[in-house]
């Protein structure tokens, strides 16, 4: 080992637990933000529960008995998620996101969206392929076979499985 | 004997065949894509399905189903990857294999085993189901609504320790079954005066937002699927020898055991079937120091434990209505759909079914195997499908197949907004599957549980033996890996203190 690389792994090993606790800290507040998220949707749900109509035939156990039972089980569920993961936060089963990511779906998002008005105006045909290009675009697509190969063989399968055999009117 | 042949008889249809050819290809080739699951294909699948008569329909669902678990077997051994989480296991001795140059023994002696483990699994659905189906016939609204609270804390008890989150968003699909039309009194419940949402929330939309579209936008926001690894594409000899298949068969003995057994409990998988499996049988083997380092043995075991939960998944859904595991959560939503109800009276309606469904299963189990038998360099380049392709497939699929189900551009929002939804749940460790199950079994469990109470009165869950039975599972499911967690944290610091005494 280089002597550079040594006091890289010895300054990496120093650094180690103190990056440790900060993310054990992070995800703790994450924990409890999220169990506080839950408290307040549960206790939305109650308020909402509460403008239903209560059909009197039924008794107690009227159409808004249900839906204040589960507000209160999930303002209870909330308040165990967030005391569950201040004292001990769950291990994360999935990797950080990534700035360039979230734009990305962002764009997608706008795409569809717009794809869903232009539908009102053009044909399926006209409209899916353009679709298909920019999203493959957005995803770092280039050349003749991302952007116009893909496009087109994309379209036509989705009109042959929908439009042609099972008849849904595209 | 009629049912049997009423059963076979009604699949002789050309188009059932096709749909089942259809299915089979489709299964193998998304098991063999890391990064999409076999709930995720068949909750695609869902949007051309259901415009299919239900057996057509039923043929492509199924044999999707089925042939995922052996497709998914590929990625595992050759990219030490799991094509789906049934395939976990797989990774622990396939890619060892694959890496000393035994990748084609690996993959046939995979298929093999497989194919043993489903078949057995297929018996438990012609013997189990109809007895188990008759036994629930006699429950009534409490034991029902017990029913459906056992099924979906077994599902939120699997989910990796994430006990509160999983009841969480079981919860929070209960709440989304209440949307509509009130069960008992038809009030209007959480509908904001929108119409389309009257008869409820279309849970094919939201099935496929949070299975498909969340999957794929998940993956965008990290960009990363599948492994790092490059896959091994030198697959070498590829039918196993004598002394090779003769080690087989313990290992494939006991996976099949074990996969038949978890697969009868309600929302345990072939993942889980995987995982046990593979250690009992390394506990069994004469030469346990060789699993995880490239043993037969050691990839027998899980495959075959993990195909041979299929059956016992199928009969819990069907006789009982409960999901044996998640894609059975999605199924359950398309049977609904074409006017077959799962649950005990399923088999009084329809007691053809089981077989026609068996022998489904049976078909697509020996296509699957054939396909998997074909030596298909073709198939490692599938472990190379660019992130772009494979979003722009799922999510223009995952579009118009919610489009075609009721033509409705008010479904496709609905499934656009919860596959954001789905994505926040993934993000903030909550798990899909509770949710799905809380919207489709909701309406159910509420009106048994108003109607038994209302009946019966407030004690009534007490008073039933078989409810109170399956509301002390139902507690010690969610209580159980809590208490073992608390005992072996006690019991550890007492072993430290005498190993230094």
């Amino acid at each position: 080992m280089t002597a550079v690389t040594e006091e890289r792994a010895m300054r990496a090993e120093a650094e180690a637990p103190q990056a440790l606790e900060e993310g054990a800290r992070s995800s703790r507040l994450r924990e409890v933000l999220t169990g506080a998220g839950v408290v307040a949707a549960g206790a939305a749900v109650l308020l909402v529960a509460q403008q239903l109509p209560g059909a009197s035939a039924a008794g107690e156990f009227d159409s808004r008995w249900w839906p204040t039972l589960i507000g209160g089980a999930i303002v209870l569920l909330g308040l165990i998620v967030a005391l569950a993961g201040a004292r001990r936060p769950p291990m994360r089963d999935c990797h950080d996101v990534r700035a360039a990511g979230a734009w990305q779906l962002a764009a997608i998002l706008v795409m569809i969206v717009a794809y869903g008005i232009a539908w009102q105006f053009a044909h399926f045909l006209i409209v899916t392929p353009v679709l298909v290009a920019a999203i493959m675009a957005v995803l770092g697509g280039r050349g003749w076979r991302s952007l116009v190969l893909v496009p087109v063989a994309v379209t036509a399968a989705l009109y042959a499985v929908f439009g042609l055999l099972l008849r849904v009117p595209l | 004997m009629n049912d049997v042949i009423a059963g076979v008889g009604a699949l002789l249809d050309p188009t059932i065949l096709l749909c089942l050819i259809v299915g089979t290809l489709l299964g193998t080739l998304v098991g063999a894509v890391p990064g999409i699951t076999a709930t995720m294909a068949v909750a695609l699948a869902t949007g051309f399905t259901l415009t299919l008569e239900p057996l057509q329909g039923l043929a492509v669902l199924l044999s999707i189903y089925v042939s995922a678990q052996f497709g998914d077997r590929v990625p595992a051994i050759l990219v030490n990857t799991p094509g789906t989480p049934a395939s976990i296991a797989t990774t622990f001795d396939g890619y060892p294999l694959a890496k000393a140059g035994r990748a084609g023994v690996a993959l046939t002696s995979s298929a093999l085993v497989s194919a043993v483990g489903s078949l057995a699994s297929i018996l438990i659905l012609v013997f189990l189901a109809q007895p188990i189906a008759r036994l629930a016939l006699s429950f009534g609204p409490i034991e029902l609504f017990a029913l459906v609270v056992f099924g979906m804390t077994m599902m939120v008890g699997v989910s990796n320790g994430r006990i509160a989150k999983g009841l969480t968003a079981g919860a929070v699909g209960l709440l989304l079954g209440a949307v509509g039309r009130d069960p008992i009194s038809g009030d209007h419940r959480f509908t904001f005066g929108i119409p389309e949402l009257t008869s409820g929330l279309p849970f094919i939309a939201v099935i496929i937002g949070v299975f498909g579209l969340a999957e794929i936008f998940n993956q965008i926001v990290e960009a990363r699927r599948g492994g790092s690894e490059a896959p091994i594409e030198q697959l070498g000899r590829w039918w196993p020898d004598r002394a090779e298949r003769r080690s087989l068969v313990k290992p494939t003995a006991i996976g099949t055991g074990i996969g038949a057994v978890v697969g009868v409990v309600p929302a345990a998988g072939g993942d889980i079937a995987g995982i046990i499996a593979w250690d009992q049988a390394r506990r069994a083997s004469k030469h346990p120091e060789r699993f995880g380092k490239g043993s037969l043995e050691g990839l027998a075991a899980p495959d075959s434990a993990s195909t041979a939960t299929m059956g016992g998944s199928v009969t819990t859904t069907l006789a009982l209505g409960v999901p044996g595991d998640s894609v059975m959560a999605v199924m359950i939503g398309s049977m609904i759909v074409w006017g077959l109800q799962p649950g005990p009276a399923l088999f009084v309606q329809h007691p053809d079914l089981v077989f026609s469904i068996s022998t489904i299963m049976v078909v697509a189990t020996l296509a699957a195997l054939g396909l998997a038998l074909v030596r298909m360099q073709g198939v490692v380049k599938l472990l190379k499908l660019p992130l772009n392709a494979l979003a722009v497939v799922i999510i223009t699929f995952c579009m118009v197949g919610t489009y075609a189900v009721q033509n409705s551009v008010f479904d496709v929002i609905v499934m656009l907004v919860f596959g954001i939804v789905g994505l926040g749940m993934r993000r903030w460790g909550f798990p899909a599957g509770p949710l799905v199950l809380g919207l489709i079994l909701g309406p159910l469990a509420e009106s048994n549980l108003r109607r038994g109470l209302l009946i019966d009165g407030p004690l009534a869950p007490l008073q039933s033996p078989i409810a109170a039975t399956l509301i002390a599972l139902s507690v010690l499911a969610l209580v159980a890996p809590a208490a073992l967690r608390y005992l072996k944290g006690r019991s550890k610091p007492r072993v430290d203190a005498e190993a230094t005494r």
